[in-house]
C-alpha cells in the first residue's frame, strides 16, 4: 500500500498538488513523478497542500527544491500551503523555510504571489 | 510485558526491505509510549541513515547489504548501521543551508540526524553510524 497519495486538481491558473500521508524513501519516484506532471500542465501558479502531510524524508525535501528551481526557471509561481509543525521545523532546521513561501489558505498564497509579482516588477 | 526489544538484522539494498526493519523500530518505541516528537525524530533518522546507507553506501547494490542492530527499551532508541560501501568524511560533506549548496541532494539528512539525535557517531571508515535518541529528551 502506497504511503503517499498525491492528488492533484486545477483552479483557473491554479495548479494545487495536494499531498496526503507520508514522503518517505520509498515514495520519491512516485513524487518526482507527480511534479513532472504537474510542471507539463504549463500552469502559472503551483500550490503545494501539505496539511495532511505528516512526513517528509530529505529526499522528498530535495524533490520540492528541485520542483522550486524548475519553476524559477519557467517563470511559474510556487507556494507552499498549510505545513504541519512538525514539517515545519524541518524546514527550519535545513533553512529551506527561507528558500520557499509558505502560507496558511490558498487564499494567502495567491495574494501573495501576486504581490511578489509586483514588487519584482 | 517486554522490558526490551533487540535485533541484529541484515538486509539488502532495497528500501521496501528498510522501511519494514524501520517499522519494527518504530513499533518497539511505540510499544514504550515515547512522544509524538520521538517517534517523528527517530522515524526521520532511521529514513536519513538507511536510505544513505543504500543509496550513497551501496550505491543501490542489490548484492551488497546493510547490516542493522537495534535496541530499544523505555529509556532510549539505539540504532547502528553499516553498509558495504566505501565510507565517506563527514567533512566532504557540503553544508546544505549554504546557497551554493542548495541544489546539492546530499547533506542534508546528515543535518537533520545531528538536529534530531541525542547521539550520532561515525565509525572509521565513514561506512557506519550509531544513533541514540534518548525518550522525551531535547537535543542539546
Amino acid at each position: 500500500m502506497s504511503n503517499l497519495t498525491i492528488k492533484i486538481e486545477a483552479q483557473g491558473n491554479i495548479t494545487i498538488m495536494k499531498l496526503i500521508g507520508s514522503a518517505d524513501m520509498t515514495e520519491t519516484q512516485e513524487f518526482d513523478a507527480s511534479i513532472d506532471k504537474v510542471l507539463a500542465l504549463g500552469c502559472e501558479h503551483i500550490i503545494v497542500d501539505m496539511k495532511s502531510l505528516f512526513f517528509a524524508c530529505s529526499m522528498a525535501l530535495g524533490s520540492l527544491v528541485k520542483l522550486r528551481k524548475k519553476c524559477y526557471q519557467d517563470k511559474v509561481k510556487l507556494g507552499l500551503l498549510d505545513i504541519q509543525p512538525s514539517l515545519h521545523k524541518v524546514l527550519r532546521t535545513t533553512q529551506l523555510d527561507n528558500l520557499f513561501s509558505i502560507y496558511d489558505t490558498i487564499e494567502d498564497a495567491v495574494k501573495g504571489q501576486e504581490q511578489e509579482e509586483t514588487s519584482n516588477e | 510485558m517486554a522490558t526490551n526489544f533487540f535485533a541484529e538484522i541484515q538486509i539488502p539494498s532495497d528500501y521496501q526491505q528498510a522501511k519494514k526493519v524501520e517499522d519494527d523500530i518504530l513499533h518497539a518505541a511505540m510499544h514504550f509510549d515515547y512522544p509524538d516528537q520521538d517517534i517523528f525524530a527517530i522515524r526521520l533518522c532511521l529514513e536519513e541513515a538507511l536510505t544513505n546507507a543504500i543509496r550513497h553506501g551501496n550505491g543501490m547494490d542489490d548484492n551488497k547489504k546493510v547490516d542493522i542492530r537495534y535496541y530499544v527499551d523505555s529509556k532510549r532508541v539505539e540504532i547502528d548501521i553499516i553498509d558495504q560501501g566505501n565510507g565517506f568524511k563527514l567533512e566532504d560533506v557540503p553544508d546544505p543551508r549554504e546557497m551554493d549548496n542548495i541544489d546539492q541532494p546530499n547533506g542534508r539528512g546528515i543535518l537533520l540526524m545531528k538536529s534530531y539525535l541525542n547521539v550520532i557517531e561515525y565509525n572509521k571508515k565513514g561506512n557506519g553510524i550509531h544513533m541514540v535518541k534518548y525518550k522525551d529528551k531535547a537535543v542539546e
